[in-house]
Parts: C-alpha cells; structure tokens; sequence
C-alpha cells in the first residue's frame, strides 16, 4: 500500500469537505474581528463622551489623597466609617459608569447585528433589481430550465433553487444568492446560450453556483458582505463622526488596520468558498465534464500583490490548482494563524471588559472570556490543523509544524491585544518598559507560547491518529468534535490562568504590593488539586490514545470518504507509511511497576517514623512536611516512569509516558492511603480527593518536560529517526 | 407605415431569421423583442453586468446577433415596402404582405394581401443592405454576412 504522493496514486484527490471547511472558519474569524472591532470602537465612544467626565465626577466622590495620606495605619484608624463611606461611593458611581459603557458596547453591537441583518434581508432584492433578473420561464428556454431541474436533483438539493436570469447579459456566468429559505441561481443570457453551444460549460458554471448552495456558503457569504457594510456604516462612521480630532489622531492607526483586518477576512471568506465550489462541483461534472477548461478560460488580469490580497475572486491558478490536487485547502500558514491569535486578541480584551461590567468576579469574568475564545480558536485553528495532517497523512502537504504555528498564535494574541483599546489606555508588554511588571508578562508570554506550541502538537498528533482511526464520516465527525472539545479546555486551561495571573499581576506589581512571589507559589499549589486540572490532563493523552480501542478495520478501503473520487483505490491508504501499533499495555506496566516501587518506598519511610516518632504522636509540622515528601517522591517517580516509557515506546511516547505517569500516580495515591488506614489513620473524602488530584496534577507536570527531554535524546540516536512520522514520534 | 410599425412585424418575423442565424438565440427572443419594441436603440449586442462580484467569473462576453437582427429586419422590411408599393394598391395590406413574405406557409391574411415573388437582383440588394446594416452596428463581417444570409434564406425558404 502506498500513500496518495506516489506515483500510483496522484489522480487521487482527497475530499476537503469531510472536515468543516475553511469558509467557515475564516467566516467566524470575520465575525470575531468585527465583534472586537466594534466592540472597540464602540468602548471608546463610549470612554470620549461620557466615561471621562463621569470619572472625573466620581473621582470627586472617593476619598481625596491628602485624606488618605493622613490615614496613620490600618490599626490605628478608630473610624474608617467616612473613609469607607466615601470608598463605597466611589465605586458605586465607577460601576454605574462602567455600566453605562457596557450599554454603549451593547447598543454598538446590537447596532452591527441589526444592520447586517437589514441588509442581508435586503440584498437578494437588490440583486434582482440592480442585475435586471427575472425568472426563467417553460416559455422562453424549456429544455434549459429542465436541465436545471435535473441538475439540482444531481447535486442532491433538499429542494428546487429558484432560477433567475438577464438575458440582456451576454457574459457566461453564473450567480447563487437569495434568503437561506429561498435559495437563488441566478443565470446570464451568455450562459444559457452556452447550454446549445457548448452543454459541458453550461453544467460546469451551474453545478458550481449549486455547489455553492449545497455547501451552505450563500449565507455566510451574503452576511460576511452585509457585515462589513454595516461596520462601516454603523460603527467605523460615528467613530470619525463623533470624535474629537484629539482622540482619532490618537486612535487612527489602531481603527485603520483594524478596518482593514477586517476587508481582508471579508475577501478571504469570499475567495475560499470559492474553491469548495469548484471542488464539490468538479465531483459532479465528471472526468469529462469542462470544469477545467471553463475555469483555464478566465481572464488573468495581471495584478500586484496588494491588489491580489484584497480581490473577491481567487485566480484561474489558485482555482485550477484547487482543481488538480486540492493540496492548497488543506494548507495550514503561519499568517492565517496569526491572524486567528490576533482576532481573538482583539476581541478578548474588549470581551473581557464587557463581562466584567456584566458578571459579576474576576474568576467568572476569566473563566466566560477564555472559555469563548478557547472554543474560538480550538475551532478555527484545529480544524485547519486536522486539514493539514490529513493532507501529510496523504503524503500531498507538508506536516504542520506546531512550534511556528504555536508562535503565531502567542503572537497574535499578543499583537491583538495590543490592537485592542483595552492596550490604549494600559500600559501593557510592548509599552511596558516603564511598567514594573513587565518582566512578569514576558514570563507570562513565554508560557502563552509553551501552551500554543503544545495544544498544536496535541491536535496534530490527535487528527493523525484519529483520521487513520475513523471508518466513517460519523465517526470522524465525532473524533474531530470530540478532538475540539478537549482542545477548548486545554486551551481555557492555559488562557484563563494566563489571565488570571496577568490580572494578579497587574495589580501587585503596578501597585507596588509586596508578597507578589509567595502569591504566585500559592496559587501554583491551588491550581495543583484542581479537578479541571485532572481532567484536562487526563484527555490529554487519552484522547489520542483510545484510537487503540477500536476495533481494526476488516477493510484496508474503508476511509473511502476521505477521498474524492468514488473509485478510490486500495492503494490509498492514509498514512500507511506508520505501521508502528501503539502500546499502552507497555505504559500500563511501567506504570504499575513504578507504583508498586513507589509503595516499597513509601510503606519502609512510614515505618520508620511511625516507630520513631515521640509518644503524644507527630507535630502538624511534621505530618505536612510527610505529606508534601511524599507528593515530591510521587511527582518524581512518575516523571523517571513517563521518561523510561518514552524511552521505550515507540509511537507517541510522550502520550504514552503521561499514561504511565497517570497509572503510577493512581497506584501511589491508593498506596498512600492503604499505608495510613494500615496504620491508624482514616480516609475523609475531600482528604483524598486533594491528594489524589495533587500527586497525578504534580505527577504530569514534572513528567511533561523528563519525557520530552528523553524523547529529544531519542531523536539525535540516527536509527531511532527512520520508523515513525515525525509528528507522531514527537508526540 | 411608421418606424415602428416595421420594427413590430421585424419583432414578429425576426424568429425564423434568428433560428436560422444563431438558434442557440432562442430563449433570448421573446425578450429581446419586447424590449426592442419598447427602446429600439437601447439593446447593445454585447453587455456584462457590473455586478458580478460573488459570480462564477466573467469569461468574455459574447456577441448577441439578436439585437443587431431586429433594427436590420426593420431596414429591410422598409426597403421591401417600397418594393411593394408598385405591387399593391391598397397600402394597408403592405404589413400583412411583408409578414407573407417571410412566412408564405402560414394562413393568409383576412385582407387577401397578394403573394409577391422576389426577384434575384432584389434579394441581393437585400443581403447587401442587410450587410452594411449589421456591419454599421458594428456586428463582426463574419456575424453580419450570416445575419444577411439568414434573412435572404428565409425569404428564399418561404418563396
């Protein structure tokens, strides 16, 4: 068996609609963008014509600074009563302030939907208007209008589009639109001149507008055409409109590439559906269908790059390139990533704001914020990533490269947030050189980054197992959401903490509090029994590895749907080049024997002090000082088993070595309790729950970067490079 | 008879011609025609509508011979009633004389208008006015000399 990039099989191409395509990706992303765009917008308004004065005015309210210089000491003040008083009239006009914004941003956003959906509504009938259409009558082309019939059914339309054409328009083209309960064809006269002269073009041009129709993008389309309208006209309009020249001049570079941002995600929407037409279109039309030739036909303005960027249409190339191999929809770049990081960045920010105005805690606040975003790019950038691998897997595109696209996203966010008007009026990290706590967001950048680089190595070695995995389309659909909804907590793991810590230490820092790093060791501890912790560590290496569950295809054919043509050979056989079988039986017995050691350990420490210790029993001190040990010997043990298993296994060694960490550190934590009922003591529930969650959290923590480390040893040794996918081995 | 008399029966009897010429045409007549009778002058042979933004692609357009047919029809149909005038007396029956010229299958006329044969020097004179007609609205020589010959067949067809 070979995979799709040998010569046997290069007529092969591999179906891009059996994962969520990138129109709807790239339609989410201009959604964000223009939630985070008006949102922005719409903050300052809000900031320029009330939130100043009223600040000023509630500034008035709180105590003044000679009042609180005068305060001797937190011990010393007999009455804080007027202090208090004043404090609480401070904040209460602070919120109503900030309530008044959040009515702003509200009333801003409402503003967007509304007009969008104005003109989405109204669009269809300006088509029909502005294009001279009408319909196309038994009257005037009868053998046209049932081969239009016949080709719905062809394309499996749930039901009739309604064809509209000008005959007066004597181009060959082809136009889908309406309202989604009515779907449009609209047909040029040049075209239905071309069903007598040349029946193959005519097919070809109206199975794509039905393509269109079938792939649902005539919606996204026609809203990602009225969303930018409306951004225009409703937010982007009163901004330069309502604004004093003091703050636009200020803002104007943000607004601008923000607009920007915001054109282009709009054409790229536009351009990409594109493509998904042709494809689903040229399954239809046949080997001999004109697709191809209609396509090589189209005129080839030459054009600059700039100009390229923003235009609707892709080239003849970009279409005909799509056509042959498809390699180009199944691309993951450094910039659309980029730009993923930088939408979130933009909106989050703003988001934030708005829910910190709306619901009430920090933690709440943190949690709602990171878990939207998560899910954003868990969507966006995981599927382009399941795209990619499947296209490696299929020997057609490179492998992606989760180091480069990790940094994308980390910077995105970054520049994002440096976009957003939230970064405005803050001193954030690229203007922090005054700010105290910059070192500390360089650090928080660096792990932004750590945890990018491994949610995109986790979701490629996900797709690569589970795409080999899945017989049907059902199946893939379930790993892929299952695969995403992992990744969203991961990711919400890894963006709220960040958040968190930011936040703490904006505060600490930018106030000058101490006790900043015993704060920070704290809130690690805190973070170590955290059941979500648990978890997400958990579906980390078993999501992957549950692929060893299923059972073997009886088929080697059964990926069928994977791929384009119907008669797919059974040559084609995704990543066929692997072979290695994953062993988590190998994991497991490390992991016993790694517990049972730790069990010897544990049981001689604890003789030893049970007999050694005074008669009235151990001091609390010691008892925590015990206890603490003993999670470090857990930890540590668990990181030589997860380095040993990754030493030893072949494929996804890291994934295999948190198994081995994971059973070890459930072994050791039933020991530890064995031991102290053998010895006296009890077991309360939340006891053991805490020490549970403790040993395995610290446990994989420590294992994460041992096994890494082993597998990067690993990796130098020539002959250990040879058997596996790069990807896989390095997961 | 008026201008507009002639481009009524050009409009009545330019099917046949534009069957003959470019029958893939067809679906596009009954429009063609209604809007030619509304704004003779106002259907250019070749138009791309400037909204195609969301559409398939623009090819290159296409050159509709239908809309150069009908004014030419109409020319002809003027030279061929003053043809006539030597042969009928009662000049009302000239328009329902002209449409038996091109379709002498179909029922007569309540009027009687007499059958007229054409002669060889004026069938030529006829494809050379269509000619030059077609040519000055800027129709290509290849598509003119096609039109000619379609309409001249089509009386020749009928004869």
């Amino acid at each position: 068996m070979s995979p799709l990039g040998t010569s046997e099989a290069k007529s092969i191409r591999l179906n891009p609609l059996c994962l969520p395509s990138d129109t709807g990706c790239r339609f989410v992303l201009l959604i964000v963008l223009v939630l985070g765009s008006s949102l922005f917008i719409y903050n300052g308004l809000a900031l320029h014509k009330l939130s100043v004065p009223a600040y000023q005015r509630c500034m008035a309210l709180g105590p003044s600074a000679s009042e609180l210089s005068n305060v001797p000491g937190i011990t010393e003040l007999r009455d804080p009563s007027a202090l208090v008083a004043k404090s609480q009239a401070f904040s209460n006009c602070v919120r109503r302030v900030q309530l008044n914004s959040a009515i702003w941003m509200l009333a801003g956003l409402a503003g967007v939907l509304t007009a969008t959906l104005s003109l989405m509504w109204f669009i269809p009938a300006w088509k029909k208007r502005r294009g001279r259409l009408v319909s196309l009558s038994k009257e005037d082309a009868p053998a046209v209008l049932a081969c239009l019939e016949t080709m719905s059914k062809e394309a499996g339309l749930p039901r009739l589009p309604r064809f509209l054409w000008n005959p007066f328009n004597s181009a060959s083209t082809g136009l889908a639109f309406g309202s989604p309960g009515e779907p449009c064809v609209a047909l040029s006269g040049g075209l239905v001149t071309q069903y007598y002269t040349d029946p193959a073009a005519f097919r070809a041009v109206v199975f794509h507008e039905l393509a269109h129709i079938r792939n649902g993008d005539v919606s996204k389309t026609y809203f990602a055409v009225a969303t930018w309208y409306a951004f225009l006209a409703v937010a982007l309009a009163p901004f330069f409109a309502a604004m004093s020249w003091d703050f636009v001049s200020v803002q104007l570079w943000r607004v601008l590439a923000l607009t920007l941002l915001v054109y282009w995600s709009r054409t790229a929407v536009l351009r990409v559906r594109e493509m998904y037409a042709d494809v689903r279109a040229s399954v239809w039309d046949t080997p001999r269908g004109a697709l191809r030739r209609v396509i090589h036909a189209l005129p080839r303005p030459k054009e600059g790059a700039w100009r390229k960027c923003l235009r609707v249409h892709p080239t003849a190339e970009e279409r005909s390139s799509a056509l042959e191999d498809g390699a180009g929809l199944f691309r993951i770049s450094f910039w659309e990533t980029l730009l993923a990081g930088l939408a979130a960045g933009i909106a989050l920010p703003n988001f934030s704001l708005l829910l910190q105005i709306l619901v009430p805690g920090a933690m709440l606040v943190g949690l709602l914020a990171s878990l939207t975003f998560a899910a954003l790019l868990a969507g966006i950038v995981g599927t382009r990533i399941w795209r990619a691998t499947l296209a490696d897997l299929a020997a057609i595109g490179p492998a992606p490269k989760a180091a480069r696209l990790g940094l994308a996203l980390a910077l995105g966010l970054l520049l994002g947030y440096e976009f957003s008007l939230y970064s405005a009026f803050d001193s954030g990290l690229t203007t922090g050189m005054r700010n105290p706590a910059i070192f500390w967001n360089c650090v928080l950048f660096v792990m932004l980054l750590a945890g990018s680089v491994l949610f995109m190595r986790w979701e490629t070695i996900s797709a690569s197992t589970w795409l080999q995995a899945s017989l049907t389309p059902q199946s893939l659909r379930g790993s892929f959401l299952g695969a995403q909804i992992v990744g969203t907590a991961f990711l919400t793991l890894v963006l709220g903490s960040l958040f968190v810590f930011w936040q703490v230490g904006d505060t600490y820092l930018g106030s000058g509090l101490p006790g900043f790093s015993s704060l920070v060791v704290f809130g690690l501890l805190v973070a170590l029994n955290q059941p979500a912790f648990t978890l997400v560590l958990f579906a980390l290496w078993a999501f992957p590895l549950a692929t060893c569950l299923r059972r073997a295809p009886a088929d080697a054919n059964v990926s069928r749907f994977l791929f384009l043509e119907g008669e797919t050979p059974t040559s084609a056989v995704l990543g066929s080049g692997s072979g290695v079988p994953l062993q988590p039986k190998v994991a497991l017995r490390i992991g016993l024997t790694g517990g049972v050691v730790f069990c010897i350990l544990h049981v001689m420490i604890r003789l030893v002090l049970h007999y050694s210790s005074p008669p009235g029993g151990q001091s609390d001190q010691s008892k925590m000082l015990l206890y603490y040990s003993q999670v470090l010997l857990a930890a540590l043990i668990q990181a030589i088993l997860a380095a040993v298993t990754a030493g030893r296994v072949r494929r996804l060694p890291l994934l295999h070595g948190l198994l081995a960490a994971f059973v070890g550190g459930c072994t050791m934590t039933g020991a530890f309790f064995a031991v102290n009922v053998a010895l006296g003591g009890g077991v309360a529930l939340k006891f053991a729950s805490d020490t549970f969650q403790t040993m395995v959290n610290s446990g994989a923590l420590a294992a994460i970067p041992l096994a890494s480390l082993v597998f990067a040893f690993r990796r130098r040794i020539p002959h250990e490079r040879a058997f596996d996918r790069p990807h896989e081995a390095a997961a | 008879m008026s201008v507009s008399e002639f481009d009524q029966i050009a409009a009545e009897v330019g099917r046949d011609v534009v069957a003959r010429a470019a029958p893939q045409e067809l679906p596009l007549y009954r429009s063609m025609s209604i809007a030619y009778l509304q704004s003779p002058s106002a259907i250019p042979s070749k138009s791309v509508s400037k909204d195609e933004m969301l559409g398939f692609g623009v090819a290159e357009a296409i050159t509709y011979l239908t809309p150069v047919a009908l004014p030419v029809l109409s020319a002809v149909l003027k030279f061929l009633a003053d043809e006539l005038k030597s042969y009928i007396r009662d000049q009302h029956l000239v328009g329902d004389a002209l449409k038996r010229l091109f379709n002498r299958n179909g029922p007569p006329a309540p009027g009687g208008a007499p059958n007229v044969a054409l002669s060889r020097e004026q069938l030529e004179k006829i494809r050379k006015l269509a000619f030059e007609n077609a040519c000055a609205l800027k129709l290509k020589s290849d598509q003119a000399s096609l039109l000619a010959d379609s309409i001249v067949g089509t009386l020749v067809a009928s004869a």
